[in-house]
């Protein structure tokens, strides 16, 4: 046994299995205004977490709680083309989206919990802009969020 | 010698009327342009200083605040400076002159420009720029990559960026294709013109609210039509962001702003510090080094 001053107790280490689907969607719908010639873009960034977690680990021991570290999947990013100024503004725009996400499933105490939380890195906004069909063109590399990292989010099963 | 001098202030009268009155002097002179790094777009440029998130670009050119209005001549200028070369591409745009256009451009770059105009495209390029063309005002010139860049805006198609080189005595229209993020970088702040974040007033909203509950925060702009943020204290974490009269703004009386925020926008339950403060551009992200304590706000979100 583990944690002997604890009540309610728990075994140092009892295996688990089976699937937990959590997901988390963080989609925006902005317009981007980080570019010279036009007054505004519309463009949708996403970055989500989302999924079945397929369970199968051995839970460590704090304080009475059984707990174990997920590594979940993430998916992120976006595009956006645009022609404006009837067609002497154009650009071939990439949104750019570094996130990462780490949750942790507690089967004890009672209910079982899953909890988590979002590190959205840096999202930019990558590619280029051309105005007058060529006859200047910049390349664009700029950073639109600089990134933050959620509280935790908690699931109970 | 009098004759010489008769002669000399003749040819100096020639070149006053040759010289229509409406062309600024050009005079170059080396200035600083600073930048708030969180301008939407900027780019990060190794070329500029970076000090509190302020970019510091030392630039040699000529800026006109507030814009300097064009007024085309038709009068045939030797293009001697990039501002004579701007005045005849305006007024060759406002007439939709086409040789005019190619002949103001440098060798290397006819063949892009007679495309344009030749093209498929003509007849859109002619309409806007015949339009822009009697609206052009000149805010700025640098030199910029063995060249001249200048950056103009009109009413309803917003900045412009030309870019000259010398060939010869003559400045000529020329092609960029820029990798480097500086000419954007100033594009941006002639765009935005940034002016100093500045606290709001008359701030109204509840002490507490439930998580699945909304709120309104109202409040007063110190200048109507500015950005309002709503921050966390974590940087770059912005909750909201609104204009007077514009986007996210429930209140249609100028100056003032309406915002609605949500109770999960604080992701739990909690007690929170956030902070609201207003600037002239989109607040997409902003610098903690400029946020100062008297925009500090709390709210408690129940369960």
């Amino acid at each position: 046994m583990c944690c002997p001053n604890g009540v309610p107790c728990v075994q140092t280490s009892r295996k688990y299995s089976g699937t937990a689907t959590w997901s988390f969607g963080l989609k925006c719908h902005f317009p981007i205004f980080g570019c010279p010639y036009v007054a505004s873009l519309d463009a949708v960034v996403s970055a989500g977490v989302s999924g079945s977690v397929g369970l199968n680990y051995q839970t460590t021991c704090t304080g009475g709680k059984a707990c174990a570290t997920l590594d979940l999947g993430v998916s992120a990013g976006g595009g956006v083309g645009f022609t404006l100024v009837a067609g002497l503004v154009s650009g071939d725009l990439q949104l750019v989206v570094s996130a990462g996400a780490s949750a942790e499933l507690c089967v004890y105490p009672l209910p079982v919990k899953l909890c988590g939380s979002i590190n959205l890195g840096k999202v930019k906004v990558v590619g280029a802009v051309s105005a007058v069909w060529g006859i200047w063109e910049h390349s664009v590399d700029y950073t639109l969020i600089s990134g933050y990292t959620t509280p935790t989010f908690c699931k109970s099963f | 010698m009098k004759s010489r001098l008769v002669i000399l202030g003749g040819l100096l009268l020639m070149a006053l009327f040759a010289s229509p009155q409406n062309i600024p002097t050009f005079n170059p002179q080396p200035f600083k342009l600073y930048i708030p790094a969180f301008l939407p777009g900027i780019m990060e440029d190794a070329s500029a200083e970076l000090r509190n998130d302020t970019m510091i670009y030392s630039l040699e050119g000529q800026v006109f605040k507030g814009g300097y209005k064009i007024a085309a001549t038709s009068a045939p200028l030797p293009l001697i400076n990039p501002w004579q070369t701007l005045y005849a591409m305006t007024d060759a745009y406002a007439k939709r002159n086409k040789q005019k256009i190619i002949d103001l451009y440098s060798p290397d770059s006819k063949a892009k420009i007679q495309n344009v105009v030749n093209g498929p495209n003509a007849a859109k390029f002619f309409e806007v720029v015949s339009k822009a063309a009697p609206k052009l005002e000149l805010l700025a010139g640098v030199n910029y990559q063995n060249g001249f860049a200048v950056y103009t805006q009109d009413d309803e198609y917003g900045l412009h960026e030309n870019y000259m080189k010398k060939v010869g005595d003559a400045y000529r229209l020329s092609a960029l294709s820029d990798k480097s993020p500086t000419g954007w970088n100033l594009a941006l702040y002639f765009k935005f013109d940034p002016k100093p974040l500045l606290p709001v007033s008359n701030v109204s909203m509840p002490d507490s609210i439930k998580y699945d509950d909304s709120t309104t925060i109202r409040l007063t702009v110190p200048v109507a039509g500015r950005w309002v943020g709503v921050s966390l204290g974590q940087p770059g974490l912005l909750i909201m962001m609104a204009q007077d009269n514009g986007m996210n703004d429930f209140d249609p009386s100028p100056g003032r702003v309406a915002i609605h925020v949500k109770g999960n926008m604080f992701f739990n339950p909690g007690t929170y510090e956030f902070y609201i403060y207003s600037l002239n551009f989109p607040v997409q992200r902003v610098s903690m080094n400029f946020i100062k304590p008297e925009l500090k706000y709390s709210i408690k979100i129940a369960e």
